[in-house]
């Protein structure tokens, strides 16, 4: 379906229910648990930059987590140099978006096709993680900030009012902040998807070739799809670097970019609710089972991803969908026959 | 235009008017639908030169001659699946339409065509006949001066072709036409003018009763001898 958003009784119950949820978390759950669920919010907003674009757009990005890491760096190296997030953040959604656009040119004005799109995107990611690596000497500095290499950048100033660098979040404000960014980031591509642009990337999913014969220009759409996904990823990035007061090159690896491709899946393809599920399913789960240390965390999201893929493979909200809508039609198709024998 | 060894058209000179309708016909592989996808610009042409409206378009992208005015039905219906009718036709009249005009339009074509019984079922759930009758309304609702329909009546009823043909009919008074087709009787009853495609290029090009009743053209189709018998 094409979405829409007009601020229409579903999105308004939506906002309000995540608003009061988000106001009463902090005063229900120990601080482990905070810090877990803003990790959970700065892995959504990445998860749902790639709902965004392979979801609706149809773009498989295999790297989207290199915008996310792209974001977290630009945050860290702006903020150390600058003492103040609030340029911070704009960099951290900046330089990701100018990447996206620089690379998506060459490679959708290019015309390449789907499974050379997913295979760049993710050679480029795990270029840059090579790249990171080998900035451990003192040489690669980005004005005050050392990139560190495969250590990382460490003490990264975190979220501060604007202009006041000693008024800064702290983990209880860091929760509002990344829950009421998500959600923000939620409404955001919403309406984007009601909107003209919206609904010409979903056709050009549906099938690009017609989209072309009715005379649209559907490299050009590609490339902006990508570029708001990357900024997205950025600001995951910029919310992730800040929860984390660090960041390293771990972001670019092969391994950190399929978990969202995984999170996608398992919440459900076509949809921006699914994604945030399976991140909070996904990235829950990896963290109990890494503390219990009962069993390989990798070898059980394997299988799980595993099982979706061969038993639930739209998903879980699409197939909860389908299972309501199948169960109306039952229901309706009883009750009409029900009628018409009376009848 | 040659694939490989393979030369699908050739040497082709081919004219139309403005406001005209021209049928093609010819049997399997005689280049008509490589020569309209030539025409849309999903394939460039390896020589000469196509113009429209005395413009070369020759090297222009797909999207481009689309804008121009030049709509096409393909022959497998080339739809927007996972969508509605009412989606598919918006999207279609958003091509050349903003704000409320996207809205009229498309009510313009649902009323046209009588949509309003499939207007909110996706298209993956419609038979091929109503899929390639959606086409076309997509055709149609991004407003073209010049509409090629590749084999419009394939799978559709009895009752659905002679609505074609009175839909063709109307379309032309504000479109030039081109209409790949095999039924004879479909293409009497909508065109004067017939070009006769046989292996990449024109065979011949004439009225429609004559190319109709010339002997050549059935061996064409049947296989020589097959007028004489």
């Amino acid at each position: 379906m094409i979405g829409r958003l007009s601020i229409d009784g579903q999105m308004l119950a939506v906002v309000t229910l995540s608003t009061i949820l988000l106001l009463i978390l902090p005063q229900v759950f120990e601080i482990d648990t905070i810090l877990q669920l803003t990790l959970n919010f700065s892995f959504s907003i990445l998860a749902l930059s790639l709902a965004f674009v392979w979801g609706y757009a149809g773009i498989f990005s295999f790297g989207q987590a290199a915008f996310f890491g792209i974001g977290g760096y630009a945050y860290a190296a702006t903020a150390i140099n600058l003492g103040d997030s609030t340029p911070a953040i704009v960099a951290g959604v900046l330089v990701p978006t100018l990447f996206a656009a620089l690379f998506g040119y060459f490679v959708f004005y290019a015309r390449l096709t789907k499974i050379y799109v997913a295979v760049i995107t993710l050679v480029m990611t795990l270029i840059l993680y090579k790249f990171m690596g080998q900035t451990a000497k003192p040489d690669y500095m980005i004005g005050n900030a050392r990139l560190g290499g495969y250590n990382g950048i460490p003490a990264v100033p975190p979220i501060n009012v604007p202009g006041q660098p000693h008024l800064f979040a702290g983990p209880d404000e860091m929760f509002y902040i990344a829950g009421f960014s998500l959600l923000a980031v939620y409404v955001l591509l919403r309406w984007i998807l009601g909107t003209r642009f919206g609904k010409v990337i979903i056709g050009m999913r549906e099938n690009e070739k017609r989209m072309e014969l009715l005379g649209f220009d559907t490299r050009l759409y590609k490339l902006l799809a990508f570029v708001v996904a990357a900024a997205v990823a950025g600001f995951g990035g910029v919310v992730f670097t800040n929860w984390n007061a660090f960041i390293d090159p771990h972001v670019f690896q092969l391994a950190f970019s399929a978990q969202p491709i995984i999170w996608v899946m398992i919440g459900g393809l076509g949809t921006l609710a699914g994604p945030i599920l399976g991140t909070f399913i996904l990235s829950t789960l990896s963290l109990e089972l890494g503390v219990q240390k009962a069993l390989d965390v990798n070898l059980l999201l394997g299988a799980i991803f595993t099982f979706f893929v061969l038993l639930v493979p739209q998903g879980i909200i699409p197939t909860v969908r389908n299972l309501l809508e199948n169960r109306e039609a039952a229901a309706s198709n009883k009750t009409d026959g029900t009628t018409e024998s009376r009848g | 235009m040659h694939f490989g060894g393979v030369k699908a058209v050739e040497s082709i000179t081919f004219t139309l008017g403005e406001g005209e309708l021209r049928c093609l016909i010819g049997p399997n592989g005689a280049g008509k639908s490589t020569f309209f996808r030539c025409l849309t610009k999903i394939y460039r042409p390896n020589a000469g030169k196509i113009y429209f409206r005395g413009r070369d378009v020759t090297s222009i992208a797909t999207h481009e001659m689309a804008r121009l005015g030049v709509g096409i039905k393909t022959q497998v219906p080339s739809v927007f699946d996972g969508l509605t009718v009412h989606e598919n036709l918006t999207l279609a009249a958003s091509a050349r339409h903003r704000g409320r005009e996207v809205g009229r339009m498309v009510d313009e074509v649902v009323e046209r065509l009588s949509l309003q019984a499939v207007l909110g079922a996706r298209l993956d759930r419609l038979s091929h006949g109503e899929r390639q009758w959606i086409e076309l309304a997509i055709v149609i609702t991004s407003k073209p001066s010049l509409i090629l329909l590749d084999e419009p009546t394939a799978g559709m009823t009895h009752a659905e072709v002679e609505h074609t043909a009175t839909l063709i009919r109307e379309l032309n008074k504000s479109a030039a036409l081109i209409v790949v087709e095999h039924d004879m009787q479909f293409i009497r009853s909508i065109a004067t003018h017939v070009t006769v495609f046989h292996e990449g290029r024109i065979f011949l090009e004439e009225s429609a009763e004559k190319v109709l009743h010339d002997e050549r053209v059935g061996e064409i189709y049947l296989g020589k001898g097959a007028f004489a018998k």
